[in-house]
């Protein structure tokens, strides 16, 4: 039987910008975008408020896909409007998650 | 064609497809909302295996899609006890596909753990589950002004039961879907999308479905579950 999750991912494929391929895939498949589209965001794409799709519901489905595909573990009080303003902020703060994640 | 089974003093609706004859395969849809968003997946799924000789059934659990049962009455719990009744009026049932949360209720029918073949595809906690519901809660308690925490609603929801993201969840629910993981199988065949890189024992075309914002259907990948689920079984 195989394992399950996706926590290894990272592991896999083992590259420096492994956590930024993992945000932008959740985005890929909670908005519904190309690879070539997804592909076209960088730090400064704005996200919440500039895509209609990303209501809060969505918003919660892309943390805790997040969290299991990255192995981390997002805390309530963490999510504030500033995380999902652009790409980048996003991707910092799932750096930064996974780096404590690693370093503990 | 819509059937139905009896359960709870009610008649619950049951969608059937393929050959009469022979037992059926059992589908599980995903959970709450995620459901909505693949409804349309799974029906062409259904049909898909219809064309390959493939009976199946996907019935509506209490309190969902039809259903005219309180969702507050649901629990985990009364779903597996739907799914047996289910199976023993319009089964036998020899096999049973899930997605999502639908692993959760696919050790309903087994008369020992692990008895029945079953299909998986991108399997979760209930646990998992909940924490989505929990965030749309938090984020519109933050709206409305209120602060509110994971930890202090899931005190209180245990106890009296919980409204997320428009769905009344029992305390019974609450605490079983909390613990909730899918159980082990004997013989077990879990599916993955093509470009992911874990370990399986099958790959498909196509994406998850069920997190979309914007609900979407994607008849390849009805097809690719069909294909892949008629070859499992006919194994």
């Amino acid at each position: 039987m195989a394992s399950e999750g996706y926590v290894s991912e990272i592991q896999i494929s083992g590259q420096n910008d492994a956590v930024e391929t993992v945000v932008r895939h959740v985005l890929r498949d909670i908005l519904g975008l190309s690879e070539i589209q997804v592909a076209g965001f960088d730090r400064d794409t704005e996200l919440f408020g500039a895509l209609p799709e990303l209501d809060s519901m969505a918003v919660a489905g892309l943390l805790t896909e997040i969290e299991d595909r990255l192995g981390i573990l997002i805390e309530d009080d963490e999510v504030d409007g500033e995380l999902f303003e652009n790409f980048g902020n996003l991707v910092d703060f799932a750096h930064a998650k996974y780096q404590t994640k690693t370093a503990a | 064609m819509i059937a139905s089974y009896r359960f709870d003093g009610r008649d619950e609706l049951c969608l059937k497809t393929g050959p009469d004859n022979g037992p059926a395969l059992l589908i599980l849809p995903p959970l709450y909302d995620e459901a909505n968003r693949v409804r349309h997946l799974m029906v062409e799924t259904a049909r898909a295996l219809a064309d390959r000789g493939v009976s199946s059934l996907i019935p509506d659990l209490p309190g969902c899609n039809e259903s005219l049962a309180p969702l507050d009455g649901a629990s985990i719990s009364l779903w597996k006890a739907a799914l047996i009744s289910c199976a023993s009026q319009l089964g036998p049932v020899s096999h049973i596909a899930a997605l999502r949360g639908g692993c959760l209720l696919d050790d309903a029918l087994d008369d020992t753990p692990g008895a029945l073949p079953r299909w998986r595809l991108a399997p979760v906690k209930g646990a998992q589950l909940l924490r989505t519901m929990l965030r749309t809660r938090i984020a519109s308690d933050r709206e409305a002004g209120v602060t509110s925490s994971s930890a202090a609603l899931m005190e209180d929801a245990r106890c009296k039961g919980i409204e997320l993201a428009g769905n009344p969840l029992s305390a019974t629910m609450v605490r079983e879907l909390d613990c909730a993981v899918p159980a082990g199988a004997d013989a077990l065949r879990l599916v993955r999308f093509a470009g992911d890189p874990l370990e399986c024992d099958g790959r498909i075309p196509g994406a998850p479905l069920w997190l979309r914002a914007e609900p979407a259907h994607d008849p390849a990948m009805a097809r690719a579950m069909a294909s892949d689920i008629a070859a499992w079984m006919h194994r």
